[in-house]
């Protein structure tokens, strides 16, 4: 039987899905009906975020205990998180085609973002560089630690203090201010809250095929 | 689900909705997931299976 997480992960997602193409929307000037795109890119960076905190909870976890399974647990958290990253990443591209003109602009979120997700990819390249296991569980707890905060204030602070074409960054009004009347929020959270499930889902399958072969190396 | 159709009635989409073209798009993507869902339900009680090993 499936945990309650899972099936309400998967409702949630449905319900995004069909209910953000289908719902009324505010009519906002140029973003229009592509303000949709409100209920896939932002939902799967939240998703992203969660699971990178939870992988830096992990590695905290692991330098304590000095357990093996930890770092699986931080690994796993890190890769799905990278993955909803690059969806979010793709969504978001998307977005700014239809309302900015470009898939790339100079702005200082997604150069950020970018930056962020390269500090992420370069977590994985220093995992495999590193052959001893606990010795790569060690050197690569201590970076996931470190590379939150830096994440965070590439993505949350950073764009606030500079001019920024995003909604609620360098002086521009966040959704909230434009979104009085509730509608995107009907889908909105929801969405948020689905595809942070569907992520843990998709970790927690990867964190059991890993801890079975875990499990299985030690008694060899 | 009454109140998603009430929603969809009077939405400025509703005229794009009610195309045969859009729903069936929206359709296409709910399989699409439904499928991606499936996948991950087989592979989460095939683990289970390995773990009662």
């Amino acid at each position: 039987m499936l945990k309650w997480w899972k099936i309400a992960g998967v409702l949630l997602v449905l319900y995004a899905l069909i209910g953000g193409l289908l719902m009324p929307v505010p009519q906002l000037p140029i973003l229009m009906q592509s303000i949709r795109n409100l209920y896939y890119h932002v939902p799967m960076w939240f998703g992203m975020q969660t699971l990178l905190i939870a992988s830096a909870i992990y590695a905290a976890k692991g330098l304590k205990s000095k357990d093996l399974i930890h770092d699986i647990y931080s690994e796993v958290y890190a890769k799905v998180a990278l993955f909803f990253g690059s969806l979010g990443l793709i969504t978001g591209m998307i977005w700014a085609k239809n309302t900015w003109g470009a898939y790339w602009t100079n702005d200082p979120k997604l150069n950020s973002a970018a930056i962020g997700m390269l500090m992420y990819a370069a977590y994985l390249v220093l995992r495999s560089s590193i052959e001893d296991e606990e010795k790569k569980a060690r050197i690569s707890a201590v970076y996931n630690l470190f590379a939150l905060p830096v994440f965070i204030v590439l993505i949350f602070v950073l764009p606030r203090l500079t001019a920024s074409l995003h909604p609620g960054n360098g002086g521009n009004p966040g959704f909230n201010s434009y979104d009085l009347d509730s509608r995107l929020r009907m889908v909105f959270y929801p969405a948020v809250l689905g595809w942070i499930f569907i992520g843990f889902w998709i970790a927690e399958l990867q964190i059991r095929i890993q801890k079975i072969e875990f499990l299985k190396d030690k008694d060899n | 689900m009454r109140f998603i159709i009430n929603q969809i009635q009077s939405s400025n989409m509703a005229d794009a909705a009610s195309t045969d073209k859009f729903q069936v798009v929206v359709a296409v993507i709910a399989v699409i997931f439904l499928g991606i869902v499936a996948y991950l339900i087989s592979l989460d009680f095939k683990i289970k299976k390995q773990e009662n090993k």
